[in-house]
């Protein structure tokens, strides 16, 4: 290697760290402790329900209460939660979202998309 | 004030994926990443000038070294091991199209949505990066043409001669409904398995036809597109002048240099596995769900008589047409930004060759940003939804069976932490940019002779190219509709 070329190296990684040290941005310090969301579901009968997003950040406690009218089982996809929904009887579903990212929630028996879990890093 | 109301309703009505199956559980990146990312491609590019501005780099043919010979190779071309392979494959589709004409409707507890969408579709064509052109070897539609042959001799030979002008539109065409049925199709196991029923009768009559050497070349999309894939790979599958196969390993985008594209609608067929992923991407952000129903330009307003969002139930219609016409679009469209750019360089640098010319010599330089972009985009996907499989393949039908004893071990995913996501997101996508970049830069030195015209023709290409890249990161920061 050329002593120009490895000057360019050099200089183009010196650049590339500089702006990467300019602006990334400071850790933030955690601004909200962790919140308890709850998020009440009336699912009906399987069939007539539009898929919603859930937004939390995360270390947030989420708690679903969910309510089917039919024999069913809900299903929390990254985080493997099943929850089984006996018709008519009011279930719950608690936990800590430690995980970011989109995860979907879907009903087993009617294979109908019930949204999805974003959970975000906390700001 | 309503006009908020309204939005608000019809947002928490809208579906939250346009997927059939599989959401990339990643989150949009943030700002200030996008921005570096944008930025340390433009510093990269001139990195490759600088470091690569001689021809001294390129004068050397790339190294090949044979494999054929090693105990692995050997073992794998003696006796049944290729013909047991091929016939796996084949029953693994069998069996997926099985699964999903009689077992569990729930997407995610059937064997075929997983095997078929993420380990084939993702999976397949990722192995194609690594390990070169499996496909060509154990693709399960030629394996079946096989068999058709022993049962109907001469099935495979064709009746017509490959007409020269259909080129690649076939597999385009069909590329281009395999991308409309994940994104707007909302299949199902049982529809995904009529799906692969129907491809499978398509590609019979197109060997029936043309012969099985002429379609799996130019018809058979997923074989266009995985050998695309495979020639950056550091893996070369070939045959010697015996016919007999041969394995070399070289390094990884070798493959790529040098290559001319044969036909303009391999071109187009290139650029539609970038724009695809990029519309994917587009279509589930809020800008892009906003420059519909929000209506800014009052067009729609004008045309419905009233504002969209006043009757979102029968604007939606439009909505998935206008969607599906611009899926249709963006190749053309990302084609039309080649032909500028490269009218420019050849303006420029003064040379003689058409911009058609140059578009077929300077095409396949586009094939990495459009490969790990695709990578970024769904890799995720495979460690979230892919080892699901593990616990697919002991309920296949999602009758609760538990064949293997990991029917209920074999679900967890494997989640990196976003910002590992985010980080990979960006070196991969500028790992890509880079190879562009030289790629082209090697193609500019082999066309022209002086320094001078290789950096003018080259200006125009970065263009493109940091354009190209900036538009898939700018895409991966956006905000997700809803």
């Amino acid at each position: 290697m050329k002593v120009s070329q490895l000057l360019i190296a050099l200089v183009a990684m010196a650049l590339l760290a500089g702006l990467w040290w300019t602006m990334r941005p400071a850790v933030p310090s955690a601004n909200s402790a962790p919140q308890m969301q709850v998020f009440e579901l009336a699912l009906g009968d399987g069939k007539h329900w539009v898929a919603k997003r859930f937004r939390v950040e995360q270390g947030d406690r989420v708690r679903f209460e969910v309510t089917s009218a039919v024999d069913d089982a809900m299903h929390v996809h990254g985080y493997e939660h099943h929850l089984p929904l006996p018709a008519g009887a009011p279930q719950t579903l608690e936990f800590t979202a430690d995980r970011a990212g989109q995860h979907q929630l879907e009903l087993h028996g009617s294979t109908l998309e019930v949204g999805t879990l974003e959970v975000y890093p906390r700001s | 004030m309503r006009r908020a109301g309204l939005l608000a309703a019809v947002l928490f009505s809208t579906p939250v994926s346009g997927h059939s199956f599989g959401q990339p559980y990643q989150l949009p990146m943030p700002y200030w990443l996008y921005i570096y990312g944008a930025m340390a491609a433009l510093v990269l590019s001139f990195v490759v000038f600088g470091l690569f501005v001689g021809r001294s780099h390129f004068d050397r043919a790339p190294r090949y070294r044979e494999l054929s010979g090693s105990p692995p190779l050997r073992w794998l071309r003696r006796g049944y091991a290729i013909s047991t392979l091929r016939a796996v494959v084949l029953l693994l589709f069998a069996f997926s199209v099985l699964t999903g004409l009689v077992g569990s409707r729930d997407p995610y507890r059937n064997f075929n949505m997983t095997f078929f969408w993420i380990l084939f579709v993702l999976g397949g064509t990722y192995l194609s990066a690594v390990i070169g052109g499996w496909y060509g070897v154990l693709n399960p539609w030629r394996t079946l043409s096989r068999l058709c042959d022993r049962l109907w001799p001469a099935f495979s030979t064709g009746r017509f001669r490959y007409p020269a002008g259909l080129a690649y539109w076939p597999a385009l065409v069909l590329y281009m409904g395999f991308i409309a049925l994940e994104l707007f199709g909302d299949v199902r196991p049982f529809s995904l398995s009529v799906a692969l029923l129907l491809y499978t009768a398509i590609n019979l009559l197109g060997v029936f036809l043309v012969g099985a050497r002429a379609w799996f070349r130019h018809g058979e999309f997923f074989a266009v597109m995985f050998r695309l894939v495979s020639m950056m790979a550091p893996v070369l599958i070939d045959r010697d002048a015996n016919g007999a196969r041969r394995v070399w390993l070289r390094w990884p985008f070798v493959g790529l240099l040098g290559a001319r594209i044969e036909h303009r609608s391999l071109l187009v067929f290139l650029l539609f596995m970038l724009s695809s992923t990029a519309f994917d991407g587009l279509s589930e952000t809020k800008p892009w769900f906003n420059a519909f129903w929000m209506d800014p330009s009052g067009l729609l307003t004008q045309w419905f008589g009233r504002h969209p969002l006043q009757y979102y139930g029968d604007v939606r219609i439009w909505f998935i047409r206008y969607e599906m016409l611009c899926l249709v679009a963006s190749p053309f469209l990302y084609l039309g930004a080649v032909a500028l750019f490269l009218w420019l360089g050849k303006c420029l640098c003064r040379t003689r060759a058409s911009v058609r010319d140059l578009a077929m010599d300077f095409g396949y330089s586009l094939l990495p940003i459009a490969v790990v972009y695709h990578v970024t985009h769904y890799y995720t996907l495979l460690l979230d939804q892919g080892v699901k499989i593990r616990a697919l393949v002991s309920d296949p039908f999602g009758w609760g069976w538990n064949l293997f004893g990991t029917a209920i071990t074999g679900r967890v995913p494997i989640l990196p932490d976003m910002g590992v996501v985010w980080y990979s997101q960006v070196l991969l996508i500028l790992l890509g940019h880079v190879v562009s970049v030289y790629i082209a830069h090697a193609e500019a030195l082999r066309q022209f002779r002086d320094t001078r015209t290789v950096l003018l023709s080259q200006i125009p290409v970065l263009a493109l190219m940091v354009l190209f890249t900036g538009v898939g990161l700018w895409i991966l920061a956006q905000p997700l509709n809803g």
